[in-house]
């Protein structure tokens, strides 16, 4: 049995360090080192465009709506008041705060909805959301749209992995910096001993048997979470924004215009697919509307084509070219969607699926549609418990539980809408 | 009665080595695991390293794949989008399946444009929602590419212009000769195709009209005008007997307008606590029909038989109401005692007793009509007023055409929706040489059409208007679903072109209703669109007495005088393929027969009796030969055959059917022969020889197997009338265990769906698997497939047999157990013609405790709130271990992919002609949007058609109201002509299904081994009991 002594002792612990060292940097780097704050500014933007978005412009740009501009309200006024405010503003009114009843006359005393169900949190991330891009410069609508919070993980991950790994390297570079450093001092001291115990190179003993082991271990787990991440990821095709065969802009349309989705989207309450209007709708508008602000007469000539307009006699009697629309939400075959399910039963905002769709002037997936997406709207969602007379003679229990304030509301998750069979047969 | 046993099929009773492998296995067929680690590829010295290299190939191959780049797709919408439409909302169009002697009136369920499913239409007093197999699986032959898709003349592709113009030069000529000109078809039922054809007659001169039907009732139109002077199929009410005595005439299956009958007569074979009171049905027959393996009594006669026994039941009626009694009817002891049991009970139900007969033979049939005339059976179950338009074939018209043909004085013959080349044969093929210019309207290139000189293609009743008068007084209109698919035109549409006539059908329709149906007035328009919607327009007519003018005794001395001996052969239709039609239809050709369950092949059904003696099982070879026909056919040994009797059935052996279809069978319409006046469907003196050759035929019903499980519970009239749970009382003791559980207990909150299957009411027909093939994209398999326990059925119709009769009675399992099961009992056989036929859907359970979900390694199969069993395809990895667990056996795996679901087209499977078929793109336009196509290596199973519940859901919440009880049906209850499903809500205690859970006749399925099924069966009540007063 080896003898008690230091040097054995420190020689195992440091080895053992330096083994939690690097399992700590992979864990870090796999994590990606996502600072958290106290609020998430993406949760905010969701609820933001479903909730807030038809009545105030997003917070970068300074411009009333029918509400006004939340350009840096965060500044303007406390978190305590802005959660009072949002929760219930007539309340809030109510109980005569001043800044709230000026507000209320400065907007033409227009009354801003009341929001009972939102939490704390929820305000929260509204105005982290805010904050985040209150500052962001606006879009001026020639094309990216700057008014989201980057989402996409990938994306995120390589804004910060750039530092990260900067740190990493600097740590690495400094751990073996100190390493050789109390090697040599360590060897320094006991020639100085006069102990005369035979060491290994530097090169052998940091590529030792069980080093090298280790670090296979480490490619192969890192390897392993690549390929299944990635693998998740294929197929999904968040971001997808396919040139179309007529320059349509949604913010045209539904942005500046305020055209009701509806009106070209009529299948969105009554069928599985919200129908991509025939061109005829367009024609309601575009006999009288000949030229665009952008693309003046070019694109909409494209709509006369595809009906076989003829603008000089006025009548349809050309042949008809079908527009052929690029799809850009595609979802697998073993996956059924319905809209009118979401939209008439569920009473959802196009936009909580299809992202500020009255801002884009090209189309583009705004979300991954990935099933834990889907999922996790699923579990927080609230069904139209108590308006739809559908779920009343079913669902007793739960309306008892309602009606007692047991519970404040009733999600997809809680009637089934988390089974397989939902979506899947 | 519980001690019974039940079997599917002989290799069952016998236990055969084949058939214990199959019971044992759920999967019959072992992996090659063994075979591909014993092989070289293993023990080669360099495996490993090619083990790397295809490591390294698949990695690189999947990476190669997976970076592909996604699709581009396409969304295309209309330039003008019609009103009706919404894309990706179903449309229902009323309409009407008439095809030949075929009737259903039907709804049309389109998606974005394309028909997809059929419904039953309620409004419709004739088929009042019911379909048929055939109606189901029509839709696919829209989507048929044997269809001609363009004018043919000989080998030439034609446009219609000028085919007309040829066509129209010809026939001018003939009229301009006064040549004669025939027009010969299947039956029909269309008022004002009938005048299209009467104008074209009048236009032409010298014109006539042929009927002609391969499986004719010639015999039926004839003896009424004999009788009554009028040449009418009469229409039948089984709803109004409580007696009915059938001779072979199979009314559930095949014979006349099955679904109208199959409609009436469960009526009176539901019983209930409150109507406890049940129609008696006495079959005589020779081989087992689908009518004959529900009837209380049924006694096995052979052919020729048949005659004697109609005769002797005319005696005994006769006799008993104090008339003369003819001479004949020597028939076996056996026979006579149930003829004169039979004769008693009609005689007391006088009125509301029927007689039918299927016989061909006229003679046959007068007396069948003297017998309902004595039993007063005219203006009360039959009706000669409100006759029947199906049927029509006139045998003596086409053998006088026939002889026409061959004296050369037909000159212009035109065929519509008529294969005689393939049921007459050479004999007509030969004739229509004679004929200068022969037109075909057939829809495809068939046997009769490939020799004629014009092939004019008639489009597909789903894209065409048309009528039907099924019955005299009840109207049925056609409307287009969708428009031709191929460059066809409707036969009506071309008899007005070649008479010149400027109008099109539709309006020649229209006008004809104005004129003739409907009232002329101002109001038309509104009462056709009316019919247009509604699908139907009925008018009633009271049924009036008859005075029967028919001559018995020479009736009867023709009957006696039929020669007969030695061993006789029956040729029948069966209930799927029916007569040959649809012999490409891989739905049809894939759905087991109803009694043999043997798909994609022609056998001949024999004795048990003979093939012992000969050594013969299910399989092996025989030459089947008479008056100059032989055929070599693979046996399958059937109970219930008449001794000395075999028996074959038509519907196969198409050469020009189209790809599914060419080649499958064999062709057996040789043996139908002729007494002069009408065709008869049996011969005697057949020879039947073994040859010693062998073949493994597809056949399902051993497959699935409960291994002898006491699963069929049933009982009598009697029994049940004393004690309302009678048969049921091994399973009540089981529900009071119900509760007593180490699972927990599932919350149902809102919904809980069930089924309950009435045995009493299921009639074994098939339609509700046709229906659910297509509303369920299920996969075709083909042959090969099926031979290895590879079909894909959701839902199966199990046939069970069990003893009864004379020398039999003594064989149950505490008489003779065996090991495994019922075993061992084939040898102590000593009646093989007397079997009783119970049929009983299986389907998915939907077990509360599920056997399934248990073992799934990754959840693929779990429970929902609503009691749903869910299987769910994306997550399945294929390891078939919920299939082996379940003790009901519905779990189908796609060990190949069928329906070209996956995304590398080259795993495809398609060796056999029927999947070939199916994955055609043209073919894949029938599939369901609403349901995944599976791919390979994922099970799947019946979802109680989870996307029509969602979508009923999906209604009331659009509409803001409850969910009614009723509205959420699956396809296999709406198919169903005989009202044997129940569906609903079990936690709503008003619905239908709540109260079948309540009824003492329900019962599960093995609810001994607590799985808790959400699917109930009603007990079988028989009326077989000789106390009847």
């Amino acid at each position: 049995m080896a003898s008690f002594d230091k040097p054995a002792l420190s020689a195992y612990f440091r080895r053992f360090a330096t083994k939690i060292f690097i399992s700590l940097l992979f864990i870090v780097s796999l994590t990606s080192v996502r600072v958290y704050a106290d609020s998430d500014p993406k949760k905010g933007e969701e609820l933001f465009t479903s909730n807030c978005r038809g009545c105030h412009n997003p917070p970068n740009v300074d411009k009333k709506l029918t509400g006004p501009s939340l350009k840096n309200i965060d500044q303007k006024h406390t978190e305590a008041w802005l959660i009072k405010w949002i929760r219930n503003n007539e309340e809030f009114r109510k109980s005569g705060d001043k800044d709230a009843i000026k507000i209320f006359e400065d907007n033409g005393k227009v009354p801003m909805n009341t929001f009972p169900s939102f939490s704390d949190d929820d305000i929260k991330n509204i105005i982290a959301y805010v904050k985040a891009i209150s500052n962001v410069a606006p879009d001026d609508g020639g094309g990216e749209t700057k008014n989201t919070v980057t989402e996409n993980s990938e994306n995120e991950g390589s804004n910060y992995s750039g530092i990260l790994w900067i740190v990493v390297l600097t740590l690495l570079a400094l751990s073996a910096l100190i390493f050789r450093i109390n090697r040599n001092l360590r060897r320094y001291a006991e020639e100085k001993n006069g102990d005369n115990i035979p060491h290994k190179s530097f090169y052998r003993e940091v590529f030792s048997k069980g080093n090298v082991a280790f670090i296979i271990f480490i490619i192969v787990l890192y390897s392993g979470y690549w390929l299944v991440s990635a693998s998740q990821g294929l197929g999904r095709s968040k971001g997808y924004q396919p040139i179309q065969p007529i320059k349509f802009s949604h913010a045209v349309h539904a942005g500046q215009n305020q055209i009701n989705c509806l009106y070209c989207h009529a299948g969105a309450e009554k069928s599985k697919t919200a129908s991509i209007p025939s061109a005829m709708i367009c024609m309601n508008c575009h006999k009288a509307i000949d030229k665009g602000p952008r693309t003046g007469t070019e694109e909409i000539a494209k709509i006369y084509n595809a009906v076989g307009y003829n603008t000089t006699s006025g009548k349809y009697d050309g042949a008809q070219h079908p527009i052929k629309w690029i799809k850009i939400h595609n979802l697998p075959d073993h996956v059924y969607f319905n809209h009118a399910q979401h939209v008439k039963a569920g009473q959802i905002e196009c936009q909580k699926c299809h992202g500020a769709i009255e801002t884009m002037d090209e189309v583009q997936q705004a979300h991954s549609l990935s099933m834990g997406w889907c999922v996790n709207c699923h579990r927080e969602t609230g069904v139209q418990f108590e308006q739809n007379k559908y779920y009343e003679p079913l669902f007793t229990k739960l309306h008892e539980e309602l009606k007692s304030g047991k519970i404040d509301k009733v999600t997809e998750g809680e009637i089934g809408g988390t089974e397989c069979q939902k979506c899947h047969y | 009665m519980e001690n019974k046993s039940y079997w599917k099929g002989i290799a069952e009773l016998e236990e055969t080595p084949e058939f214990i492998q199959e019971r044992d296995k759920e999967f019959a067929q072992e992996l090659p695991v063994e075979e591909i680690f014993n092989s070289n590829f293993v023990s080669k010295p360099r495996a490993r390293r090619d083990f790397l290299k295809m490591l390294g190939f698949s990695v690189t191959a999947a990476t190669v794949a997976a970076s592909c780049r996604i699709p581009v797709r396409e969304a295309i919408p209309y330039v003008l989008k019609p009103e009706e439409i919404v894309p990706g909302l179903a449309n229902y169009y009323a309409s009407t399946y008439a095809d030949g002697s075929d009737y259903c009136s039907i709804l049309v369920k389109t998606r974005d444009g394309r028909p997809i499913k059929i419904e039953g239409n309620k409004n419709s007093s004739i088929t009042q929602g019911g379909t048929s197999a055939r109606t189901q699986a029509s839709i696919l032959s829209l989507y048929d590419k044997a269809r001609t898709a363009y004018p043919h003349a000989g080998d030439k592709n034609h446009t219609w212009d000028a085919i007309d113009g040829e066509i129209k030069s010809k026939l001018d000529a003939v009229k301009a000769k006064g040549g004669n000109i025939r027009i010969l078809s299947s039956t029909v039922m269309s008022p004002s195709t009938k005048s299209v054809i009467a104008d074209f007659g009048t236009y032409y001169g010298n014109t006539k009209h042929v009927v002609f039907e391969p499986m004719s009732h010639s015999g039926i139109l004839y003896a009424n005008e004999k009788s009554f002077g009028k040449q009418v199929i009469p229409g039948y009410q089984f709803d109004k007997a409580k007696v009915i005595v059938s001779f072979a005439a199979d009314f559930l299956g095949t014979w006349i307008s099955p679904i109208e009958y199959t409609k009436q007569y469960v009526k009176n074979r539901k019983v209930s606590k409150e109507k406890s009171e049940m129609s008696r049905h006495y079959q005589f027959e020779s081989h087992l029909s689908l009518t004959g393996s529900n009837a209380d009594f049924r006694t096995a006669v052979k052919p020729s038989e048949l005659g004697s026994a109609v005769i002797a039941l005319y005696n005994a009626i006769a006799s008993a109401s104090g008339k003369s009694t003819v001479s004949g009817g020597t028939i076996s002891d056996k026979a006579k005692k149930s003829i004169e049991q039979a004769a008693k009970e009609l005689m007391n139900a006088k009125g509301a007793s029927l007689v039918v007969c299927g016989s061909n033979d006229t003679n046959c049939q007068v007396i069948v009509n003297g017998i309902n005339d004595m039993l007063s059976s005219y203006g009360n179950t039959i009706d000669l007023d409100n006759y029947s338009n199906a049927a029509q074939g006139n045998d003596k018209d086409v053998f006088t055409l026939i002889s026409e043909m061959e004296a050369g004085t037909v000159d212009a013959l035109i065929i519509y929706n008529t294969n005689p080349g393939y049921v007459i044969g050479k004999k007509f093929m030969d004739a229509m040489k004679k004929v200068a210019t022969t037109i075909s309207l057939n829809d495809r290139n068939d046997e009769t059409t490939g020799s004629a000189t014009y092939h004019c293609p008639d489009s597909h009743y789903l894209e065409s208007w048309n009528d039907a008068e099924p019955r005299s007084g009840k109207y049925s209109l056609s409307q287009p679903a969708i428009n031709p698919i191929f460059n066809t035109r409707q036969a009506q549409d071309s008899l007005l072109k070649w008479l010149g006539s400027a109008d099109n059908y539709l309006t020649y329709l229209k006008n004809n209703w104005q004129k003739n149906i409907l009232a002329s007035d101002a109001m038309f328009q509104s009462s056709w669109d009316d019919c247009v919607r509604n699908g139907v327009y009925e008018k009633n007519t009271e049924a009036s007495m008859r005075v029967f003018g028919g001559d018995v005794n020479a009736a009867a001395s023709a009957l006696a005088a039929v020669k007969v001996g030695g061993m006789e052969l029956v040729v029948y239709e069966p209930v799927g393929l029916g007569n040959g039609k649809y012999a490409n239809n891989p739905w049809l050709l894939e759905m087991p027969d109803t009694t043999t369950k043997v798909v994609w092949d022609t056998v001949v059904l024999v004795p048990v009796p003979w093939a012992k003696e000969n050594n013969l099982v299910d399989g092996d070879c025989v030459d089947v030969s008479t008056n100059g026909t032989s055929v070599k056919l693979p046996i399958v040994l059937q109970p219930g055959m008449a001794n000395g009797t075999f028996a074959v059935s038509v519907g196969l052996g198409r050469t020009n059917a189209g790809r599914a279809g060419n080649g499958v069978g064999v062709n057996v319409y040789p043996f139908v022969s002729s007494n002069g006046e009408t065709m008869i469907y049996n011969a005697a003196n057949v020879s039947v020889k073994p040859n010693g050759e062998k073949i493994q035929l597809a056949v399902t019903q051993t497959h699935s197997t409960f291994e002898g499980r006491n699963i069929i519970q049933e009982t009598t009239l009697s029994e049940y009338k004393k004690n309302p749970s009678a048969g049921n009382e091994s399973i009540k003791e089981f529900e009071e265990l119900v509760d007593k559980t180490l699972y927990p207990k599932y919350e149902y909150n809102g919904l809980r769906w069930g089924m309950n299957i009435d045995l009493n009411s299921c009639i074994g027909c098939s339609a509700c698997h046709v229906a659910c093939t297509v509303e369920n994209n299920v996969p075709v398999v083909g042959k090969d497939e099926v031979r290895r326990v590879h079909e894909m059925h959701w839902l199966r119709i199990d046939r069970y047999y069990s003893f009864k009769g004379e020398g039999n009675d003594l064989i149950t399992k505490e008489s003779h157990p065996s090991a495994q099961g019922i075993g061992n009992q084939y040898d102590n056989v000593q009646n093989w013609e007397d079997v009783q036929v119970v049929y009983q859907p299986m389907l998915c359970q939907h077990c509360e405790n599920a056997p399934c979900e248990n073992v799934c390694p990754v959840a693929a199969t779990n429970h929902s709130s609503e009691g749903l069993n869910q299987m769910t395809y994306n997550r399945c990895i294929g390891t078939r271990y919920c299939a082996n667990n379940c003790p009901y056996k519905v779990r189908r795996f796609n060990w190949f992919d069928y329906t070209t679901a996956d995304s590398f087209p080259w795993n495809t499977y398609n060796k056999s002609q029927g999947v070939a078929m199916m994955i055609d793109d043209l073919t894949r336009m029938v599939l369901n949007p609403d349901v995944t196509v599976r791919s390979r290596g994922v099970i799947e199973k019946c979802s109680f058609c989870v996307q029509r519940l969602q979508d009923a859901k999906l209604n009331a919440k659009k509409n803001n109201r409850p969910l009614n009880d009723g509205e959420a049906k699956t396809a296999c209850q709406t198919a169903c002509p005989a009202d044997a499903i129940t569906f609903g809500n079990v936690n709503d205690k008003e619905s239908a299904v709540s109260k079948t859970r309540e009824d003492e006749r329900n019962y599960y399925v093995l609810s001994e081994i607590h799985t808790m099924p959400s699917v109930g069966y009603m007990v079988k009540v028989r009326n077989n009991e000789n106390n009847m007063a």
